[in-house]
């Protein structure tokens, strides 16, 4: 081919990527701040707390509005609809907005935020690990709650909240068994006679299956206390991709037993009619699966009022009351359980590492449990 | 005394030292194709040389930190990764060759044949291909899964067999895997099948071969080219299949390659292994790499010109009653690829749990319907996928045609270009691009805005455009082109008149397939844009992840509604406009003889 001949289709390549790069917009400026409306004292007839937290609280919602921060992006999988939508109607000018991004998206989303100086993410939410990863690496920076939260939820030098508690149990389908006739612990449930009768979410996939049995690993008192279940489960429990499909398969009747349920997933399949109850907890040997639910508020945030704003309502009277109809444990003190569970400190919880050293030690251990069950 | 030089006498310049090949227009072009294989090489072969290099660097970001062979060693070495590798070697080759058979038979019943619905196979398998693969596993795995599942009374009210012993395992992965990919081979197949000479048939029976004979002998080699460029792009892709191998393999302990490199990646969730995962797609590159070198080696130095001049003849024949038996085939694998888990998502959507029994609703459609940010990302997904789709298939089209008449180094090149991207594992592709371009000045900036994810889809899905178009490019005869040309047509004329048309049924599956590839993507939206600049697919899969699957359900159907509606007025249009322009381009060519003092029929 010609000399000449090569330079149309070469031109012909270039152009539409020339008028790409041409099309590239600066970002966008901040709107311009909008007058605040007056505030009123206890606007929200004590919904969210003492008429001194209330009035705090519309302080920074109408700062926030001023500042012309209407949008929160949280990079992290998204919460109950339901708890959103409690937000939104309490403070409607500022709109929540999840982006499901977890571990290393995460951290490559906000790396290149950092690298770029294009700031879009107001805050980090997921499990505690990673959010106090975060934390202790120095992305996020230090709050100053309205409500008065308890120390034991708060990290890392109060730049890490955990404003939630989430259980994991036994969903069992009630048309086919009859949930005193539950298997009562771990090594009942793992056992030959309930083969075939069980149906979990496989921990070859990661994720919390594979984290739970990380956790009967290590530290080593685990490990012989729960020596045994791993084995029980690949041998006998049914194991299917999908954590939806555990509960999409009890309430369908194909199993009557479902291992390690979410339960706010249970709430929301329950509330369709399904016939299905939790079970929760294993009444003997202990191994209750539970994780803390965690945000930061990140160093570069764009809209740090809108966001502090949005953290320091989950732990307000309204924001918790919301978190438990979701079906998670609130931890303010004072508010119930979720849907008539027992509390938390009743309950023979699988034993964790504290929160700094969960970063590094449980690494190895999930990765031979997921070895195990790919093998 | 010395008169002038004969030289001198001759008016002779002394020649520049620049050669002619470096000077004038031959200089931009040269200047222009040089920045046109800067550009290439750094938006398509940079994400998979940096993968690369993140195999050997334990950083907070791939690629980037200290240099270690620590993770190179302890993945290489761990049982679990050849486990995965050899299933998914196998799961891959033997899917993408059952699709690539049967698809290729379809095509050529669709365009070779006078069969009884052959006009619907090619807009039945363009809806098909838009299923996800999220829907279509969950529709099949209910088929084949629980006390409720058709598969499942058959057997226990026919053979009093009890369970579902079909609902995992290869047999039936390879089933769903097939069903799920025989569109793309379709697509691919039919429009080079549509450009091919009958007459190299007709030819061969007069030579005595039987009609069975004459396909196998004449019409698959000829297609080669594109068969074999599909069947690697399908493996490859087979390869990093994540969500049917999951659905389907779990329970039978049957474990993939995509699965490990997520799992890798993110077991230890606050510290995600880069060099680990990055390792193990060195091994889908290395694949990819053997693929490409069998290929070229097979299709090496052999030419596979099936357009050629006057003779040209593509019409359909007539096979007798055989043809009944090619309806039956053609509706078979439309329930199996299409029917069937279309119907479980229809259902679905109007039921309050996906897959249960509780009832029937339209709430999943009042609250998709209901909620303002629906018209705008089905609209937002819709122009992405238009708009990436042909800017893919464009680029795919002159890099083959640079390819087929361009030298060793340019070929070598789009070689390279259009397939580096398939060298990265699906889950990893986000990841891949947005590590590889942040150091990049220019693109750096665009990251977070709609155009950066125009590119990193247009890399995505250039390899796929690239497999349907290069097809229909090696088809057409070099005479063609070079008769125009001495019949006085410029090369742009020559390309717009003579090359475009000639290809554009392998371009338009390209540009719909590389559309849908957009319109399916998942990592990308997510990282390369901002949270307000969503597809549908990430939304759709947001509701599937917090429990919403029939609503997930609903606004996939939305879409694909959009989409037959949008395709099917786009087709008419289409259709209509190249009905005026033939009608014109004859009007002018007889005007053309008249005036010439005779006439002629064209």
């Amino acid at each position: 081919m010609s000399n000449r001949q090569r330079w149309l289709p070469a031109a012909a390549l270039l152009l539409p990527l020339a008028l790409l790069a041409g099309c590239a917009a600066e970002p966008a400026p901040a709107p311009a701040p909008e007058e605040s409306a007056p505030s009123t004292e206890s606007p929200y007839g004590g919904a969210l707390g003492t008429p001194e937290e209330e009035a705090a609280f519309q302080a920074l919602y109408d700062e926030a509005i001023a500042a012309g921060q209407k949008q929160v992006v949280v990079y992290g999988p998204p919460p109950a609809r339901a708890l959103l939508d409690t937000f939104h109607e309490r403070f409607p000018g500022i709109e929540v907005t999840y982006q499901q991004l977890q571990s290393a998206e995460r951290l490559a989303k906000l790396e290149q935020e950092k690298q770029t100086g294009n700031f879009v993410a107001d805050i980090a939410s997921d499990g505690r690990t990673p959010v106090v990863s975060l934390g202790v690496d120095g992305w996020c920076q230090p709050l100053d709650h309205i409500m008065d939260v308890p120390a034991e939820w708060l990290g890392v030098d109060d730049s890490v909240q955990f404003q939630q508690v989430a259980v994991f149990g036994m969903a069992v389908n009630t048309d086919l068994l009859d949930v005193a006739d539950a298997p009562k612990s771990w090594q009942e449930l793992t056992s030959a006679e309930w083969a075939g009768k069980v149906v979990m979410v496989t921990p070859a996939a990661g994720g919390a299956a594979a984290f739970t049995f990380a956790q009967m690993d290590y530290p080593e008192a685990n490990n012989e206390k729960y020596a045994g279940i791993k084995e029980g489960i690949k041998e006998n429990v049914t194991l299917v991709a999908k954590d939806a499909l555990v509960l999409q398969e009890v309430a369908s009747g194909n199993y009557p037993i479902g291992a390690l349920a979410y339960y706010p997933y249970f709430v929301e399949i329950k509330a369709q009619g399904a016939p299905i109850e939790f079970v929760f907890p294993f009444a003997e040997g202990g191994g209750n699966m539970w994780t803390k639910s965690a945000q930061c508020l990140l160093n570069d945030s764009p809209n740090p009022l809108a966001a502090s704003l949005y953290m320091y309502w989950e732990f307000s009277k309204e924001g918790q009351q919301a978190l438990s109809d979701a079906g998670l444990y609130p931890v303010m003190p004072g508010t119930p359980g979720p849907g008539g569970l027992p509390p938390l400190d009743t309950v023979e919880l699988l034993e964790q590492l504290p929160d700094i050293e969960a970063i590094t030690a449980y690494g190895p251990y999930v990765k031979d449990v997921i070895d195990f069950f790919t093998e | 005394m010395t008169g002038p030089s004969t030289r001198a006498l001759a008016n002779w310049d002394k020649p520049s030292r620049i050669p002619a090949g470096w000077r004038g227009e031959r200089l931009v072009g040269k200047l222009l194709l040089g920045l046109a294989i800067l550009v290439l090489f750094i938006l398509f072969l940079l994400p998979p040389l940096t993968m690369a290099a993140a195999s050997f660097r334990v950083g907070n970001l791939a690629g980037q930190g200290e240099w270690s062979i620590v993770p190179f060693i302890e993945t290489l070495s761990r049982p679990s990764t050849w486990v995965v590798t050899l299933n998914s070697i196998v799961l891959a080759a033997a899917s993408s060759l059952g699709a690539l058979i049967i698809g290729t038979f379809l095509a050529w019943v669709a365009v070779r044949t006078t069969t009884p619905l052959r006009r619907w196979m090619t807009p039945v398998m363009a809806v098909i291909l838009v299923i996800p693969s999220l829907f279509y596993g969950l529709g099949w795995y209910l088929v084949v899964n629980g006390k409720a599942a058709p598969v499942n009374i058959f057997l226990r009210e026919v053979f009093g067999i009890e369970g579902s012993p079909f609902g995992s395992g290869w047999p039936i992965m390879l089933i769903v895997v097939i069903g799920y990919v025989i569109p793309v081979g379709y697509l691919f197949m039919v429009g080079p099948m549509a450009r091919m000479d009958a007459a190299l048939d007709d030819a061969a029976r007069m030579n005595g071969a039987t009609r069975v004979s004459a396909f196998f002998t004449v019409t698959l080699p000829l297609l080669r080219p594109t068969m074999f460029g599909v069947f690697v792009l399908m493996t490859s892709y087979g390869f990093s299949a994540f969500e049917l191998p999951l659905l389907f393999g779990i329970q039978a302990d049957i474990h993939v390659f995509s699965t490990a490199v997520y799992t890798t990646l993110t077991a230890n969730e606050a510290i995600p292994n880069y060099a680990g995962a990055s390792t193990l797609a060195l091994i889908l590159m290395l694949l990819v790499v053997v693929l490409v070198l069998i290929r070229g080696w097979i299709l090496g130095g052999k030419r596979f010109s099936t357009i050629t001049g006057k003779g040209f003849r593509p019409e359909p024949k007539s096979y007798g009653r055989v043809q009944w038996v090619f309806t039956a085939v053609f509706i078979v694998v439309l329930c199996w690829a299409g029917v069937i888990p279309l119907v479980q998502m229809v259902l679905g959507s109007f039921q309050p749990l996906f897959g249960v029994s509780l009832g029937f609703t339209t709430l999943n459609y009042e609250h998709v319907l209901g909620d303002r940010k629906t018209a705008g990302l089905i609209t937002f997904t819709l122009i992405l996928a238009a708009i990436g789709g042909f800017l893919a298939a464009t680029i795919a089209l002159v890099m083959s045609h640079l390819s087929v008449r361009g030298g060793r180094f340019i070929r070598f090149f789009n070689q390279a270009v259009s397939w580096a991207p398939v060298a990265i594992p699906g889950v990893l592709v986000g990841l891949a691009l947005i590590t590889a371009y942040l150091p990049v000045p220019g693109l750096r900036n665009l990251i977070g805005t709609p155009i950066m994810l125009l590119l990193g889809f247009i890399v995505v899905v250039t390899p796929i455009a690239t497999r349907a178009v290069e097809g229909g490019v090696l088809q057409i005869s070099a005479e063609l082109e070079e008769s125009a040309r001495i019949s006085g047509a410029s090369r742009v004329t020559t390309f717009f008149t003579v090359v475009l048309p000639l290809v554009l049924p392998s371009f338009l599956a390209g540009w719909f397939i590389a559309g849908i590839g957009v319109a399916g993507n998942l990592s990308l939206p997510v990282l390369l844009s901002s949270p307000t600049m969503q597809t549908v697919a990430v939304q759709a899969y947001d509701l599937y992840r917090q429990g919403y699957a029939s609503e997930a359900a609903a606004l996939f159907l939305l879409l694909m509604l959009t989409v037959g509606v949008v395709g099917g007025i786009a087709w008419a249009v289409v259709k209509g406009g190249l009905r005026v322009l033939n009608r014109t381009r004859h009007s002018r060519i007889e005007r053309a003889i008249t005036m010439k003092g005779r006439v002629a029929h064209v």
